[in-house]
């Protein structure tokens, strides 16, 4: 079977014209993604400390942030954003980030997020101002009762799990 | 820097990330395979990126562009044992590829030491701190203009394609792999070439997502993020590569982001799935519309009886 | 040894829990040629219906069981008509379907039904946003430790005790009961018989004065109401229910079902043992990850496998 891939013709000068604001675009975007200078390793990375509880239906989950430099000094004066989103399903359950505002401690930011669900949560601190990072944490949010605050915990690799049918027990008999 | 905005940008470098995929699960569509796993070529794209330029500290360009060349190499490794099934055991030979890669990520530990502490894939635990973007001070917004342009490129170098043999070739493959086998036109290698593609656009969607949010996880490439893939591309419309675009538009931009339906996205979503594989199969930007469409761009008049031939 | 045996007892307990699971899974492609991707998604909707008797209304665990089954088989009867109910002959198909070729309206129905699974599984959250949900337990106190000396003195292999519960044992009994009654059921009954025939042949079914549409609603309604026999049993042994189930569900059904060969009933079982044996054997071996592994390896394995004859397209 005579199976030669066909090949692109020369596009004719009406296409070539819709085309070239794409790459000419792209090219741009691109170029501005390059690095004009070295890749900078210092370790100017702030410690960032993050503690959250939930409360109500929805549920309300209050973050406080907590930053300071290497030195143990509090960082005053960033921009801290704070988002989150769900894990096992990345691009949907769409939450508005809500900006952290210093809470009187220095170094100390908090925000309340509307969640949607309950479950495990990756908690996103966003920080631009004197230090630029990003810093995203997996918490488990729990329900909380009434008027209470429950911590939300940090949540460990196996919480989200597809429903795990080894279980210890079962399997009792081995004997090492 | 208000709260709206971060929101608004990030929504729109997620609908372009999510576009890739849907296109990825778009080309396939084309072809005539629905594949449940363009999961995996996103993740081992997100991971192949993330370790590029976390770990060896390479440019972001170069780390997409490896990203990509993984995927394409994975799709097409995957394609050549499992084209050659019939579109049931494909769909789910490739669900069962995609668990298989999300678990193999599960086990990559891969750490460099560097000052903050580890750096690199750690298992289960997910892969933090892809800070390039971070490090190179590339703000937000500029990213986002990255990612639209990358989009664009894609889109328009699709529509482009279909416009040529190779675009007719492959359209063909899908709707009778016959009649196109009897044209001359090679189906298996055809199915692998689209193949290769789909799994490199996935993979660029990945590593664009790995960047945009500096942590990713095995956790995030689950089946039902290529299902949502599937149904934006079903849902869109089969006709364009705007099709797919259109797909994530809908669901991420109205249903989810404007909150039409507070906790019934997926119920509607899912809905207008179903109901249009039923009454309108090919989608919103099915073939006809988009036929159509082009006439009025063009505004051309209704096609005319050829001229006699003038005599020399 | 011993360890091996032990290994093995406990593979097959597993097993004998995902022939269950896919049971329901088989019977709808052996009935309908379509490969129902909602099966996971109705039967947790069910579960969780069940558990949201249990926990807001204390129901006892009898009603929940029923409440899981009649649910099951009414979300089937849904999925069936918005998804499967499309007529099988080429005059009424759409235009343009997305998928061409031998199998197109299959892969049309999959498609479809993967739309309603996400619509199933979000009701499902919807109703329940906890991640841990009660659900009334029927798991044994405790577990029976069988003496192995008389198989150690036999062989000469030293003797020991195997850990065996007992409600898991009388799952894998209810599940080999069923499963086999099922088949013979299929294979004697006049109702077996019209299921068989509406699959075989539609259009001689109908010619011969069957319902066929109404009996291919029953049939699927009813396989439905199996996956919710599955999940009473298997959560019941669990007393918890996760949004995790759903998929899980999906995954192992299909696994064990295309194992024996999508549309068997016997064959499930098959499937279903051999999964277990193989993850519990891949556990021990390589841990907890190969033992996930190895069952999607095993379905891949056995999709692509060179010597199958039939699931071959025509180029």
């Amino acid at each position: 079977m005579n199976s030669s891939f066909p090949s692109l013709p020369s596009f004719p000068s009406f296409q070539s014209a819709r085309l070239a604001p794409w790459a000419a675009g792209t090219l741009l975007a691109l170029a501005l993604t390059l690095p004009a200078s070295a890749l900078a390793q210092s370790s100017s990375r702030p410690q960032v400390g993050l503690q959250c509880v939930s409360h109500g239906s929805g549920p309300m989950l209050e973050c406080v942030v907590d930053l300071r430099r290497r030195d143990g000094s509090a960082v005053e004066g960033a921009q801290v954003m704070l988002g989150a989103l769900m894990p096992s399903m990345p691009m949907a359950h769409t939450i508005k980030p809500m900006k952290a505002a210093p809470t009187g401690k220095p170094g100390e930011y908090r925000a309340t997020l509307e969640l949607e669900m309950l479950g495990v949560w990756s908690v996103e601190v966003d920080i631009s101002g004197p230090l630029r990072d990003k810093v995203a944490r997996n918490l488990l949010v729990h329900e909380c009762p009434g008027s209470e605050r429950c911590a939300a915990t940090p949540a460990k690799a196996g919480d989200d799990v597809h429903m795990g049918r080894h279980r210890p027990g079962a399997h009792g008999g081995h004997k090492h | 820097m208000s709260a709206s905005w971060v929101h608004a940008v990030g929504l729109a470098s997620d609908m372009a990330i999510m576009s890739l995929l849907a296109l990825s699960a778009y080309l396939l569509l084309l072809v005539g395979r629905v594949s449940f796993g363009q999961q995996a070529f996103f993740g081992l794209g997100a991971y192949a990126s993330g370790v590029m330029s976390a770990l060896f500290a390479w440019p972001l360009a170069a780390a997409l562009a490896l990203g990509v060349v993984v995927g394409a190499l994975c799709s097409w490794a995957l394609a050549l044992p499992t084209m050659r099934l019939s579109g049931l055991h494909y769909a789910v030979a490739t669900l069962a590829f995609g668990e298989m890669a999300r678990i193999a990520l599960s086990a990559l530990h891969w750490q460099r030491p560097t000052e903050d502490g580890p750096v690199g894939p750690a298992g289960i635990e997910g892969f933090r701190d892809i800070r390039w973007l971070l490090e190179n001070d590339v703000s937000a917004e500029a990213y986002l203009l990255l990612t639209l342009g990358l989009l664009a490129a894609v889109l328009g170098l699709l529509m482009a394609a279909e416009r040529t043999r190779l675009g007719t070739a492959w359209r063909m493959t899908g709707q009778d792999d016959v009649l196109t086998a009897a044209q001359g036109v090679s189906v298996a290698r055809m199915r692998l070439l689209v193949a290769a593609l789909a799994g490199g656009l996935a993979a660029l969607g990945g590593g664009l997502y790995a960047h945009r949010t500096t942590y990713i996880e095995p956790a995030l490439f689950d089946p039902m993020l290529g299902v949502h893939a599937v149904g934006y591309a079903l849902l869109g419309g089969l006709g364009t590569a705007l099709g797919p675009f259109l797909g994530v538009v809908i669901d991420l931009g109205l249903l989810d982001a404007a909150r039409l339906f507070p906790g019934w996205r997926m119920v509607i979503f899912g809905g207008l799935v179903a109901l249009f594989l039923r009454w309108r199969p090919r989608g919103l930007l099915d073939e006809v519309l988009v036929h159509r469409l082009g006439q009025w761009l063009r505004r051309q008049p209704p096609a005319q009886p050829p001229n006699p031939p003038t005599a020399p | 040894m011993l360890d091996v045996v032990q290994l093995l007892l406990d593979g097959l307990l597993d097993g004998a829990g995902y022939a269950l699971v896919g049971l329901g899974l088989s019977l709808t492609f052996g009935g309908l040629k379509r490969l129902n991707l909602a099966y996971g998604a109705t039967a947790m909707l069910a579960a969780y219906v069940g558990a949201w008797l249990h926990i807001r209304h204390q129901a006892p665990a009898w009603l929940v069981a029923l409440t899981v089954v009649a649910s099951a088989a009414l979300i089937g009867l849904y999925v069936e008509r918005l998804c499967f109910g499309l007529p099988r002959d080429e005059s009424t198909q759409p235009r343009g379907a997305p998928i061409a070729g031998a199998d197109g309206r299959e892969v049309v129905a999959l498609a479809s039904s993967f739309a309603i699974w996400m619509q199933l599984e979000q009701l499902a959250v919807n109703l329940l946003p906890r991640h841990l949900n009660a659900f009334p337990s029927l798991a044994a106190e405790g577990q029976w430790m069988v003496a192995m000396d008389v198989f150690g003195s036999v062989s000469g292999v030293a003797g020991g005790e195997l850990m065996l519960r007992p409600d898991r044992l009388a799952l894998a009994v209810m599940t080999v009961l069923l499963t086999l009654g099922l088949a013979r059921w299929l294979e004697r009954s006049r109702a077996g018989l019209a299921w068989r025939a509406v699959a075989d042949h539609r259009v001689a079914a109908h010619l011969v004065g069957m319902p066929v549409s109404r009996l291919q609603a029953l049939g699927f309604a009813a396989a439905c109401a199996l996956s919710g026999v599955a999940a009473f049993a298997m959560l019941s042994l669990d007393a918890q229910v996760t949004p995790m189930f759903g998929m899980w569900v999906l995954l192992k059904g299909l696994v064990a079902a295309i194992l024996g060969g999508l549309g068997s009933v016997r064959g499930v079982l098959w499937g279903g043992l051999l999964l277990g044996v193989v993850e519990s054997l891949a556990q021990s071996w390589l841990g907890a990850l190969a033992r996930e592994f190895a069952t999607y390896a095993l379905l891949f394995i056995v999709l692509v496998a060179p010597w199958r004859a039939s699931g071959r397209s025509a180029l």
